[in-house]
This record gives C-alpha cells, structure tokens and sequence, in this order.
C-alpha cells in the first residue's frame, strides 16, 4: 500500500466537512492532484529497490517468461478478438466474406453479395438458414430469382420473359408505355423489361434516395434486387450515381454489420473494429482510442455498460451543482434534502418541517435561543456521531470514497500515456544509435500491460461503488454476503495494485536509463507477468463469484487478454 | 424531369374506360396538380358517396409514387379524419413505377371496402369502426347533400350549437364541408 493512498484513506475518514473541502478543492485545482501523482510516482520507483529479493528470484525463471511474453504479442492480433478496418482492408475483407460464401453454397459472388448483405453479413445465420429452411425460402426473402436450375441461374441466363422482345424486334415498356427498340431495353434476372431510359429513371430515384443496398425490380410485387450487369448498363451515363450505388455497398459491410462499429474518435480517423464473434471487447483503434465496442464509451470492464453509464453520469453529469451543493447544503436528517442556511441562527428548519443543528446536522426540537439548542449539545466531539450521521451523508461519504481513488488512477493513466509516448519517441530514436528497437520489446509490452491494469483497477472502484452497497444488486446480496464479496475483490484489488505502483517505478526507471540491463528488464518482465496473472485471477473472481451469482440482470462484460 | 408523355397517355387511357368508375381530372393545365375521384364501393357503408382525391406528381413521377389525400371528408381506419392522409402501401415503400393513377385509385377504393384497423392511420376511427359513422359522414359529406335544415342538423348532431352551426352554414354559403371546416378550425 503506498503512503499516497494511505493519506487519502485517512482524510477519508474524517468528518463530512472535510471530504466536501475536499471536493471542492478537487473541482478547483487540477494541479493538486498532478503533484500527488509525481510523488507517488517517485515513491514506486524507490519501492522497487526495496525487493531485490524477487528480483533475484525472477532471473532464475527469465527465459521461459520472456518466450511466453514475446509469443503472446507476435500472435496479437488473432487473440485480441478484433481487427481493425481501413479502408484498404475493408474491401479485401468484405470480398473474403463474398468468396467464402460463394464458396460454400456453390453461388456466384454477386449473389453471395445479396445474400449477404440480406442477413447484414452474419454468415453463420446465412448458411444455418439455407440449411434449414432451404434456398428458394432463403432466396425469395433476399430479392434473389428462385429457380429449378440453381443458384448459377441467376444473373445471366436469360429467363422466359413475360415482357420478352416480340417478333418485330420491340418491346411495350410497361412504365413509359413507350414501344421501345429491343436493343434500348434491359431485362433483369427476374425476366421483367422495361427500357434503359425507365430503368435510369428508377434507379437515379432508388440510389438517389439511398436504397442503393436493395433496388427491386419495377415490376409490381415482383420484389426481385436489380442485378450488378443491369445496373452498370443502365447507369454507365451517370459515374457519380454508379460509384455512390457501389459505395454503398462497400460501406454496407461496416454500417449493416452487427460485428463491426465504428471508431468513436472525433474527429473520426475512418477505422472501424470489426470483432471475431464475442461483441464485449474493449478493442484499440490503429488512431490509438481503446474503448467499448459494446456502448462506444470508454473501456469501463469491469462494470457492465449501465453501471458505467450510471458512473458517467454521477461523475460529469452534474459536477458543478453537486460541488455547490456539497460545499453550502446540508441533507436533512429526516428527508435527506440538500438544505441551505440562509441566515439566523444554527437551528434551522427544512421545508419538510425538520428543525435540525447546523453544526453538526443531527436532528433537534424546535426550542433553542441564539447560543444555544435545548436538549443539544454538539461542541463536543462525541464517536457516536459518525453512526448517527444521516443516509444521505453516509451515501455521499461512500462515493466521495471511490470516486477519489478511481480519479487518481484516472489521472495516473493520463500521465502514464504521456510518458509512453515519450518513451516511444526516445526509443526510435535510439535505433539510429545502433541498437534496435526490438530490444526494447519487453519495456514496450510492459508499458501496455501497465495501461490495461491501470484501467482496470481504475474502473474497479466505479465497479465496487455499484456493487457493493447502493440500490443496483441490493435484492441479489444480503449484508453478510456482501461484505465477504467486499473484501475478497478489495484483497484482489490491493494485490493488483501492489504490482501495478511496483511496475510503474520499474518501467521509470527503466524508461529512464532506456538501459539494457539484464537484472531492471527481468523484474520488469516478471512484474507484467505478475500483473496479468493477477487480473486474470481478478477477473475470475469479479465473474465466478460475484457477477455469476447476480439473477437481477446478465451481467456481461469484456475481459482482458493476457 | 417530369414525363408528360407518360401522364397524359395515363389520362387518356382513364378517360376511355368508363367501367372502372374512377376518374382523373386535370387542374389549370397543370399535369402535376390532378383531382381524381372514387366512387364508394358496393355494399359498403361508402355506397352512394363520390370521393374525391387530391392528386400531386412531383418531378420524379412515375419512379416516386403520387402524393394522393382524400380531400372528401372519410371516416375509415386508415384515413385521416382530420386531413385525409392516406394509409396505404402501394403509395409509400411499395409503389412500383409500372403501377398508374389509375391502379392506384382503384387500390383505394380496395382499401374503402376492406379497411385495416390493425394498421390504422386515425385511432380513433379504428376504435369506432365497427359503429355506424362511416354512413353517416358518407351521407354528410360525400352524398349531395339535402336542404338547409337537414345539414343544420347534422352539423347540431356532431356536438354543436344551434345557432354557431346556422352562423358557419351562412358564411359557407349553405357549403356544409366549409362549414364544419370553419367550426372544427375555429374550436
């Protein structure tokens, strides 16, 4: 435990007043709370000399960590469970998908391009639903020609038309009712045809209005998806439309695709994340913005969406009321409303009938003079008070508690980021000096394991304020079960965070010296080490033992890979 | 670009075929601006009534559907009561360029005979709509009506005062759809 947090669990535990001084001073100075991580930071460093012990110990098992360690990254990008999209590799992926499925059901690509975007590219449903209800069913839905001859029928053999060319060579179109030289008309897989300038006409309309995606034939409740050869025909006149209609459907893979979401940065860097299955990920955008691919907001595992939701909320929604708030309002001891002294004396009388004692905020009767309360006496300082202390203070307290300790860890991260970046910077240029940058492979890998405990540790008070005490789990755990859970995940939670202020000093100094030494770099291998068996063990705990025993709601959340 | 072409060979071929029953009419030689109308199917409660339909084809005509709105008062589930807006497929996502005026007109009539109270455009006609009313606003407003008296008293029967009822007939000019325009707008 290190001596910053355990000032902080002291001021903690003083009286009301002072955590509302506190907030207060938080709101009001940023660079109070930078100074308190600078001391923190070289306080770590110092903490790390005092184990040479495990450091020692850590070198005898070296080779193997390191191996596990640099095989994990190598492999990165298949077990993170995402990939990122850009633009280059949007179409590859998208005609990979195209292929497999033309592939697998022996269809040309154009109607496994339909199929697809039919069923908003989830191949498994496609394929289970040819299976099971068959083609014609499955065909039918998506605008496709249901025919005897198979799939292959579709786009280029010539059905019997209804609107076939007649003996002299022209066709009535059924739009224009113009007759029409069969040579000016186009017939869609589906066997209507209506000539090129109508069929212009309505697909200018369709594509024009964005329904690029799924343009139906003219032909009234015929309902069959024009084909990509009438459409290239019919629209050769107008590029603009024609690159907007196949826009569309590249873009169909990233905006209809349950397993892709866009990257939330602003302004948008145009990468989307596309994910293996499993949509409760927290992946990292190539522009370097990690968050929940579920909700869009920032990584917040362990707490579900909501809970993170509900913690932005408490946190920015409405900071600057709550601080006056805090700072000029006491609850009443009986209806928990914030009330304000607006002069008079110290008895004062909230709106709901209460008369309480501003000194202390614990409830009296109505009789007092100037100096005194009768039957109350609050100048001296009595233990008791604390138990006496209303809900409302007693909720307040508890927030103030977790709020605290997830904003230093906040503020650690944002520090720690810009040390990365520096690192990084000092790092490539180091290669020109002759040593590679793969050296320093092991100092970057901790430096990312660093920021995901940092962030789990972080967002593991947000958790704890939900579930521990407040209303969210208060049917699912009685008081005892509660507080067994509470110190089971604080043990966890302190063990974690042991390692994390450890590594923390060791990749400072390490960054420091950008040195090789072999002992510094085994203790800051063994540390990461250290730290993602932890938050494996962390998260075991948070879903086998807590998550898993909620029945109010499925809790489901992303876990961090080791 | 407006196809003229396409409109007025529509035209002419609804002004040929007598036995369908519907009509277009051109307004101010403007072919965009068209007045249709639709006699009341057989065995309905709309028997009898001539209901008229305001018509407007905008520049994308036949490849957007027509804008069509009763503008004959038409107390039916998928109608609006109040403005006419009509409630029916064919003129929203399912139109289809090779459909005509004409087709769309007799879908109308369709509709009147086989309403969709699962799907209603008024709610509180798709509540009634198994009661009388649509006789009756079909006898009010779609049927030439009779004398002074008689529409006084419809227009009394719908919940208004006597002599506020005689005062809107005068000003419309004994015209009892502007009359109840006039007291539904001022109320």
């Amino acid at each position: 435990m290190s001596p910053g947090s355990v000032r902080m669990r002291d001021a903690d535990e003083d009286s009301l007043a002072v955590s509302e001084e506190e907030e207060e001073a938080m709101s009001g100075s940023q660079e109070e709370a930078e100074d308190e991580d600078g001391s923190g930071g070289s306080y770590a460093a110092t903490g790390s000399d005092s184990d040479p012990a495990t450091n020692s110990e850590d070198a005898t098992s070296e080779e193997a960590d390191l191996g596990v360690l640099e095989g994990g990254e190598a492999g990165g990008s298949r077990a993170l469970g995402y990939r990122v999209i850009d633009s280059e590799s949007l179409k590859r992926l998208q005609r990979d998908a195209i292929n497999d499925v033309a592939a697998i059901w022996g269809c040309t690509p154009a109607i496994a391009k339909t199929l697809l975007m039919c069923y908003m590219w989830d191949k498994e449903r496609l394929l289970n639903d040819l299976g099971d209800k068959g083609q014609d069913a499955v065909f039918r839905a998506a605008g496709l020609v249901v025919s005897d001859g198979g799939a292959e029928a579709g786009s280029s053999q010539p059905a019997p038309a209804e609107a076939a060319p007649s003996s002299s060579g022209t066709i009535t179109c059924g739009v224009c009712m113009c007759e029409t030289p069969a040579a000016q008309c186009s017939t869609n897989s589906c066997g209507h045809a209506f000539c090129d300038d109508c069929w212009q006409g309505h697909l200018s309309v369709q594509i024009g209005e964005g329904k690029a995606r799924h343009v139906v034939c003219m032909s009234f409740k015929c309902g069959v998806v024009c084909d990509e050869t009438l459409v290239s025909k019919v629209m050769k006149g107008d590029p603009t439309l024609l690159e907007k209609y196949s826009q569309s459907h590249l873009q169909s893979y990233l905006e209809d695709n349950a397993r892709v979401a866009f990257c939330p940065s602003v302004p948008w860097c145009g990468h989307a994340i596309e994910v293996d299955g499993d949509p409760y990920v927290e992946p990292e955008c190539a522009c370097g913005l990690a968050f929940c691919f579920k909700c869009a907001g920032a990584p917040h595992s362990p707490c579900t969406c909501k809970m993170w939701d509900m913690w932005e909320e408490k946190v920015n929604g409405d900071s600057e009321t709550r601080n006056w708030l805090a700072a000029n309002t006491k609850p009443c001891p009986k209806c928990t409303k914030p009330v304000e002294k607006n002069g008079g004396c110290n008895l004062v009388v909230c709106k709901c009938g209460q008369p309480f004692c501003w000194l202390c905020g614990q409830g009296t009767g109505m009789q007092h003079t100037w100096t005194s309360i009768a039957n109350h006496s609050c100048g001296r300082f009595k233990d008791e008070l604390d138990a006496r202390m209303s809900e409302a203070a007693r909720n307040h307290k508890r927030y103030m508690f977790y709020f605290e300790r997830f904003k230093n860890h906040a503020d650690s991260i944002r520090k720690e980021k810009a040390n990365r970046a520096k690192l990084l910077a000092r790092i490539a240029a180091s290669e020109h000096d002759g040593v590679e940058a793969r050296d320093y492979g092991w100092l970057v890998g901790a430096l990312d394991q660093l920021r995901t405990a940092r962030r789990v540790l972080c967002n593991s008070y947000a958790f704890a304020y939900f579930f521990f005490g407040g209303a969210m789990f208060a049917d699912d755990f009685t008081e005892e079960q509660n507080e067994v859970n509470r110190n089971l995940f604080e043990d966890n939670q302190e063990m974690l965070a042991q390692e994390v202020e450890r590594l923390s000093g060791l990749a400072d100094r390490a960054g420091e010296t950008l040195s090789l030494d072999s002992e510094l770099r085994y203790a800051v291998i063994n540390s990461s080490t250290n730290i993602a068996t932890r938050i494996t063990n962390f998260f075991r705990l948070i879903e086998e033992d807590l998550y898993a025993r909620v029945t109010s709601l499925s809790a489901q959340i992303a876990v961090p890979r080791a | 670009m407006v196809d003229f072409g396409r409109i007025q060979k529509e035209l002419r071929e609804i002004g040929n075929d007598k036995a369908s029953g519907v009509t277009v009419e051109v307004v101010n030689d403007n072919l965009q601006r068209l007045i249709g109308s639709v006699p009341g199917p057989k065995d309905t409660p709309y028997d009898g009534g001539l209901f008229k339909v305001d018509i407007q084809l905008d520049e994308q005509y036949p490849f957007a559907p027509p804008k069509m709105r009763f503008t004959t008062r038409v107390w039916h589930p998928n109608v609006s009561s109040a403005s006419g807006a009509i409630c029916l497929d064919i003129l929203k996502d399912q139109w289809s360029p090779a459909l005509t005026l004409k087709t769309a007109l007799l879908s109308l009539q369709a509709l009147l005979s086989s309403p969709q109270p699962d799907d209603p455009q008024d709610a509180v006609v798709a509540k009634q709509y198994l009661s009388d009313f649509e006789t009756y606003w079909t006898e009010a407003f779609a049927r030439d009506s009779g004398d002074h008296e008689a529409r006084l008293k419809r227009i009394c029967e719908m919940g208004f005062a006597r002599d506020e009822a005689d005062k809107a007939l005068a000003a419309a000019g004994g015209d009892e759809n502007a009359a109840l325009e006039a007291l539904l707008g001022g109320g």
